[in-house]
């Protein structure tokens, strides 16, 4: 398997807090990596790090073998790393068309060309029948299914999803996951930051757990449910508790 | 339903030339030419104000800048105004970027304020600045007769009435152009959201002074004309911070954020306070002004999406 | 430059500078909690000196006598104001929330111009108010000492008044954080009207005090409103204190600007500097 991120002793500091501290792991091509951790972890923090939304106070973000930790948002984006918020971002005057075409647009000058394609994502995840709906029209639920398409018409390698099934019910998160299965059979990366358990443990084979800033997981699921250090932290309570 | 639409348009703009033969009154023509040059003037605004979000109320200082260059230029050098026109477009460009690089990270009213505070910067430079006529202003040596080179046409208000519909045209045009390509979505996209917007690849910086850029440009362009038009220029007439205001309000009276909006903000708004001038105005009263700044008022309250969301139903 | 003259400067900047802090906190307020930007601040401040040159036209109030008056009328105003224009622009367009203090400067501005034509207007002052005396040869003049003082004044009881009042306390947790400050019970409505009124009632005893020494005109309120939109951003908007600190650096800029640039350009150097930190601090010096 060939590396695709790699972060190297990532430290981030607001002021005195120290909201990422000294983490570093790789993500393979193809890989689903589940990032867990109690709230204030510090999960959003390092998407934002790896996303250029934030400049790490120490440490080098890789991708695909190239360093990317000055980059700015829109070029992290145009080298193919997406990514959605914890609290859902869309356009909310724009259709939902509109919104999926600004991502698109990042394939193509042509708007006939970005309105097909975003017509073709919106239908993949679902939304085909919404496309003339505005942003802050459709439903919560519907809404993290346009943000993901959104981030996928930019044609990332490597998807970060933060807490995309957060306020779904059980046969949505179902077709949520369906969704991020086809897409990784396509060959896209995934690493999800969630809080319904259910849903990392379905579909992720490894996972990162982290806990006040630092890496205290990372490895196979299976082994995670066992180590006394994240039953501790985290994974104990919530996932016995949602059983 | 498209090409109702457009047939619509034809008739208006078919009214428009029509108008100034049939009402061949000076003052008519004149209060349609304002009409034109404020149309213009808002929907530059649109652009960055409407669309991107970034609310500048300091525009008066491109306006000036473009009546200020090719007013100089035709006197300096007795360039033609029509060139010194798009010298002064390009001016005020360089201006804009100039202003609008150091407040990329700015929003909203942190924004409006700096804006405001450039355009100050500017009225105080030229109000002081020798070259410029400081606060004497400047009036072009005038032409013996009308001339197309020297944009001055004394005989008639007709050529300026064209000329104004014109350019206020020819800026609907651009702007419409720009607004439905993809550099329009994505100033749109900045004027919505533009963390999202940056995560999707948008570069926010760029993009933002693209937007000021167009604005600019239109804004200066018409400052020309209006020097061109009234062939004497100081800073209380093109630098004043009340036109930077009656700008953003026309704008937003009209409906920002869409095509058509300013032009009727402008087509409403312009008549009203020419007239207001006109009847109240000689005794310095004030009246214009007030009823003015009421009509902004009700209209925030009551119709904030401007004259536009009378005819849109959603 | 000489030493008293450099004195000479930094006492007139300072003397400037305090009585801006008063304006700019009022709008500091308004900003902080509601998050609006009051355009028509310095037509509230023309508007105050106009009612104290009335109460000095037929009653012969002295301007020190005018500001409880003016401040009272003022925060009425500004409760009004918040109740039937404001509040109903608050889940509007962002861009209406602009506009509309922008159309009440306009309007005030040509109601003014109406009722009292643009010409210059005095108060004429007598006893203190009319003096002023020489240290060591610098200059003071007493009106601009009295605005000073009351200034620190208005800035310590503000201060007060937020910490240790139920009031304060609300309209702090407010600015902090308006949906749980809702959640807590805390009437929001209330606490905005309240605010837009204190923040008047700022400029009512600024307008009052003002008068003493600053001619009055309808378009006297252009000037000090933008000068009030500066220092609140540049003081980090909602912060007392930061608009008086950032008053008395603006007062010393323009004052030691126009004798070393020229008295023309001072308000230029005003703005640049402000252009320049907003630049480096995008929101302000004391803001994040």
């Amino acid at each position: 398997m060939s590396e695709l991120l790699k972060v190297e002793g990532l430290t981030k500091r607001f002021g005195g807090l120290v909201a990422n501290d000294d983490i570093s792991f790789t993500v393979n091509k193809g890989e689903i990596i589940g990032l867990i951790g109690p709230n204030g972890a510090g999960k959003t923090t390092l998407f934002n790090c790896i996303t250029g939304f934030h400049k790490p106070t120490s440490g080098k973000v890789f991708f695909d073998g190239r360093d990317i930790t000055a980059l700015p948002p829109h070029r992290v984006s145009k080298i193919g790393i997406a990514r959605t918020f914890q609290i859902t971002q869309v356009f909310p005057k724009m259709t939902a068309l509109e919104n999926v075409m600004i991502g698109a647009f990042a394939m193509t000058n042509s708007v006939s060309e970005a309105k097909d394609m975003a017509a073709e994502t919106l239908s993949f995840v679902g939304l085909g029948k919404k496309m003339d709906v505005s942003g802050e029209s459709l439903p919560p639920p519907e809404q993290r299914r346009l943000e993901i398409a959104m981030a996928l018409s930019t044609n990332p390698s490597l998807l970060m999803l933060d807490e995309a099934m957060a306020g779904l019910n059980a046969v949505e998160i179902d077709e949520s996951l369906e969704i991020l299965r086809k897409l990784n059979k396509k060959g896209i990366t995934l690493i999800i930051v969630e809080h319904v358990m259910r849903a990392v443990m379905n579909i992720c084979k490894r996972i990162i757990v982290l806990e006040n800033g630092r890496k205290i997981f990372d490895g196979e699921k299976e082994k995670a449910v066992n180590d006394p250090a994240v039953i501790k932290a985290y994974l104990g309570d919530v996932y016995h508790a949602e059983g | 339903m498209e090409k109702g639409k457009h047939l619509y348009y034809v008739v208006l703009v078919v009214l428009a030339i029509v108008f100034p033969i049939v009402f061949n009154v000076p003052f008519v023509q004149h209060v349609a030419i304002m009409v034109f040059m404020y149309g213009m003037l808002a929907e530059s605004w649109n652009v960055i104000g409407g669309y991107s979000g970034l609310f500048s109320f300091g525009q008066a200082a491109f306006f000036g800048i473009g009546a200020y260059t090719s007013t100089l230029l035709y006197m300096q050098l007795g360039l033609t105004p029509w060139i010194g026109m798009i010298a002064g477009g390009l001016v005020a460009i360089a201006a804009g970027i100039a202003i609008g690089y150091p407040c990329s990270k700015l929003k909203g009213h942190y924004f409006a304020i700096a804006t405001i505070a450039f355009a100050w910067i500017i009225n105080i430079l030229f109000t002081n600045w020798s070259f410029v006529g400081a606060a004497t202003g400047l009036s072009p040596e005038l032409a013996p007769a009308d001339s197309w080179y020297a944009f001055q046409f004394r005989s008639s208000k007709l050529p300026y009435y064209y000329i104004g519909l014109f350019l206020m045209l020819l800026t609907v045009y651009v702007v419409n152009k720009v607004i439905k390509s993809k550099t329009g979505f994505y100033l749109r996209a900045l004027g919505e959201n533009e963390e999202v917007a940056a995560s999707l690849g948008v570069n926010i910086a760029k993009y933002r002074l693209i937007s000021i850029s167009i604005a600019s440009f239109f804004t200066a362009v018409a400052g020309s004309f209006y020097a061109q038009y009234v062939l004497y220029i100081d800073p209380p007439s093109v630098l004043a911070h009340f036109l930077s205001v009656e700008i953003v309000l026309i704008a937003m009276f009209g409906g920002s954020g869409t095509i058509w909006g300013p032009i009727w903000g402008a087509l409403i708004l312009v008549p009203l306070s020419q007239y207001a001038r006109a009847i109240w105005g000689g005794m310095g009263s004030g009246l214009d002004i007030m009823v003015y700044g009421f009509v902004i008022m009700v209209f925030s309250i009551f119709r904030p999406r401007g004259v536009v969301s009378f005819f849109i139903r959603k | 430059m000489d030493t008293t003259n450099l004195v000479q400067a930094m006492v007139s900047g300072l003397l400037l500078g305090l009585p801006y802090g008063l304006i700019a906190m009022g709008l500091s307020i308004i900003w902080g909690v509601m998050n609006i930007v009051n355009f028509a601040h310095g037509e509230f401040l023309m508007v105050s000196m106009y009612i104290t040159l009335g109460l000095y036209t037929f009653w012969h109030f002295s301007p020190v006598m005018s500001i409880p008056v003016s401040a009272v009328i003022l925060f009425g105003t500004g409760w009004l104001v918040y109740r039937y224009i404001v509040s109903k622009v608050m889940s509007g367009p962002m861009l209406a929330q602009v506009v509309v203090t922008f159309g009440l400067s306009a309007f005030l501005q040509g109601l003014f111009l109406f009722l009292f034509t643009g010409n210059y207007r005095t108060v004429k002052v007598s006893g203190i108010l009319s003096q002023s005396t020489n240290i060591h040869g610098v200059y003071v003049s007493y009106p601009q000492v009295i605005a000073s003082l009351i200034t620190i004044v208005v800035t310590l009881f503000l201060s007060w008044f937020m910490k240790n009042t139920m009031t304060g306390r609300a309209i702090m947790a407010t600015e902090i954080d308006r949906e749980t400050a809702k959640l807590m019970g805390i009437d929001t409505e209330k606490v905005n009207a309240l605010s837009f009124g204190i923040g008047l009632a700022c400029v009512g005893i600024a307008g009052a005090i003002l008068s003493s020494y600053y001619y009055i005109s309808p378009y006297v309120g252009l000037l000090f409103g933008l000068m009030s939109f500066v220092i609140v951003a540049l003081g980090g908007f909602g912060s007392i204190t930061g608009a008086v600190i950032a008053a008395i650096i603006i007062g010393e800029v323009e004052s030691l600007g126009g004798v070393l640039v020229g008295p023309a350009y001072k308000y230029a150097l005003v703005f640049s500097l402000y252009l320049i930190v907003i630049f480096i601090k995008p929101r302000g010096f004391f803001g994040w």
